[in-house]
């Protein structure tokens, strides 16, 4: 049955919809098989992250006509290192959204989620991530501006993101 | 070319300003209900001075695209401007300091019309741009597309 992921499910994988890993089909699936189905599945759903995140990397200085560097490898690095870590805590809480991902003027890249008025947005250097989590306009009291030290960290963000 | 100190004049908060959106996927999505979200990228500037044009300088949305392919978004000066303070935290989260916003004409060769979004009395920190960044996202959204990027015109459209 581990060999079935291929299969395109009929829940859909389109750019902007959410996966929901925590269909019971994939938690059975996950309790017989074990680890290395957790780590395909994560590889599986991450498939279309990654390419856009090629694409990102592949974008050339002053790419958006606002002057921007072009991404920094290690950023790209740094952000691709992550991001099965990132949906795996995702699909620990509840659906995987793909994020959508862009690149600072400084050559950083960015990972982007919106739900209603909430948005979180990942920044990612060389080495660290930070994150930007957003519920209002008002810049002093509706953003948040934070360090992530783990990807656990991540955890009650997504969550917060996330809420009915 | 100089430009004359003259032909500086100041932008009152009812005037509408356009932003060109360049047609990359990166700096824009459309969600399920069909809305605009501007990715934060969408004001990118190394400068930490997003440009945008004077709408009443221009003759519409459309002469404010730098390519063909390009949309357009608008602000409205007097939201900007209420976004009054982005405050500078040091690294234990303490305020240092606190800019504000605003909108000056900044004309520039062949573009008259050219102004910038500029925090005073110093540029923004990474961390305060970055939030100026989504506040700007949150504004321009709000009106949607003053004219659509290439690969959001309807056919018709994109005979132009």
């Amino acid at each position: 049955m581990s060999q079935q992921l291929c299969i395109e499910p009929s829940w859909g994988a389109g750019r902007t919809q959410s996966v929901n890993a925590t269909h019971p089909f994939l938690r059975c699936l996950g309790a017989l098989t074990g680890e290395r189905t957790s780590e395909r599945l994560t590889s599986y759903l991450i498939q279309a992250s990654v390419k856009d995140l090629m694409r990102v990397a592949r974008l050339r200085e002053d790419w958006d006509r606002a002057g921007s560097m072009a991404p920094r490898p290690q950023a790209v690095a740094n952000a691709s290192a992550r991001l099965a870590e990132i949906c795996g805590m995702a699909v620990k809480a509840g659906p995987w959204i793909q994020p959508h991902i862009s690149a600072s003027e400084n050559g950083d890249i960015t990972f982007e989620w919106w739900n209603g008025p909430r948005k979180l947005t990942l920044y990612f250097g060389d080495d660290g991530v930070e994150v930007i989590r957003v519920w209002g306009i008002d810049i002093d009291n509706d953003m948040e501006h934070l360090h992530l030290q783990s990807t656990d960290d991540l955890a009650p963000l997504w969550a917060w993101l996330y809420a009915d | 070319m100089p430009i004359e100190s003259a032909s500086i004049t100041p932008v009152s908060d009812d005037e509408t300003v356009f932003r060109a959106i360049a047609d990359e996927s990166q700096l824009f999505a459309i969600d399920a209900a069909g809305n605009l979200r501007l990715s934060g990228s969408a004001f990118n500037d190394r400068r930490k001075e997003p440009s945008v044009d004077r709408a009443s300088m221009v003759e519409g949305a459309m002469a404010s695209r730098k390519s063909e392919s390009d949309g357009v978004v608008c602000l409205v000066t007097g939201e900007v401007r209420s976004v009054k303070s982005v405050v500078t935290l040091d690294a234990k989260q303490r305020p240092i300091c606190a800019h504000q916003v605003d909108i000056v004409h900044d004309p520039v060769e062949n573009n008259s019309a050219h102004s910038v979004v500029r925090t005073a009395p110093t540029a923004a920190s990474e961390s305060a741009f970055r939030r100026l960044k989504e506040a700007l996202c949150l504004l321009a959204n709000k009106a949607g597309w003053m004219y659509p990027p290439a690969s959001r015109r309807p056919p018709s459209a994109s005979l132009r």
